[in-house]
């Protein structure tokens, strides 16, 4: 990869820019950026970067703003009355705690450029810009619905899982602690 | 009950938004009972089995990306 280099971009897609040839042998990954992705970034519900070289999509990811919802069980009320209330009704008000995110939607990368370490470039990549981009938007976490075959490689870059429950699902939901970069 | 209809409405609002793709992401999960405390917990004390290493590689690894990339 590194002879090839020197010829990378990264862009924004945009409606008007033409996408280069690109294949990174999984269909809906493939689909979504050529049937999908303009639209999603013109109803902002993702946008998409590409990493090209002179004739080819090299790689692309998508992303947008998440929120990690966790639930209190422990929410001490401020008045006595409160409190009273919560042991009396059955299904006592949910203290939910509100986490601020990134989420990583999409991450291919061309078949003529797998196993070559740009995929965990390009995470490095997010994480570090998602860290610096506290000093204008709060962002916690990065999460992202990691595939089976993929959660080895998040696992790696220090992911963790959010829940016990997708066990055995064909994706794991995952997440990574920015603050752990202040470390 | 509000609060069930309003994830009701929640919920569906995600399927209509996801299901316009081949195959949908799923939406980050509210964490609840075990997996709440388990999460809270690793906030609170920045535990995480993210060693020293892996940080310093994740900062090598986007400087590496950003020589990748061609400036425009």
């Amino acid at each position: 990869m590194e002879e090839n280099s020197s010829a990378f971009s990264l862009i924004l897609l945009t409606d008007s820019h033409e996408i280069k040839l690109f294949d990174c042998e999984d269909e809906d990954l493939n689909e979504f950026l050529f049937e999908k992705a303009k639209d999603f970034k013109k109803q902002f519900l993702a946008t998409t970067f590409l990493i090209e070289s002179e004739s080819r999509t090299v790689a692309y990811y998508s992303i947008f703003h998440d929120s990690l919802n966790v639930e209190e069980e422990d929410f001490a009320s401020k008045s006595s009355f409160k409190k009273l209330l919560k042991n009396l009704v059955s299904h006592p008000k949910r203290h939910l705690k509100s986490f601020p995110a990134l989420k990583i939607g999409r991450l291919g990368i061309d078949k003529e450029y797998k196993n070559q370490g740009l995929g965990s470039k390009i995470v490095s990549n997010i994480i570090h810009e998602a860290f610096d981009s506290n000093d204008r938007q709060a962002c916690k976490l990065i999460t992202v619905d990691a595939y089976n075959q993929s959660i080895g490689f998040y696992r790696k870059m220090g992911f963790e899982f959010l829940t016990s429950n997708d066990e055995g699902e064909d994706t794991r939901q995952m997440y990574f602690n920015l603050s752990l970069l202040h470390l | 009950m509000i609060y069930c209809i309003y994830e009701i409405i929640c919920l569906k609002s995600h399927i209509f938004v996801y299901n316009i793709m081949a195959k949908p992401i799923k939406i980050t999960p509210v964490l609840k009972g075990r997996d709440a405390i388990n999460f809270l917990n690793k906030l609170k004390d920045n535990k995480q089995p993210t060693s020293n290493s892996s940080i310093f590689s994740i900062r090598k690894e986007a400087e590496a990306f950003k020589a990748l990339i061609k400036k425009k």
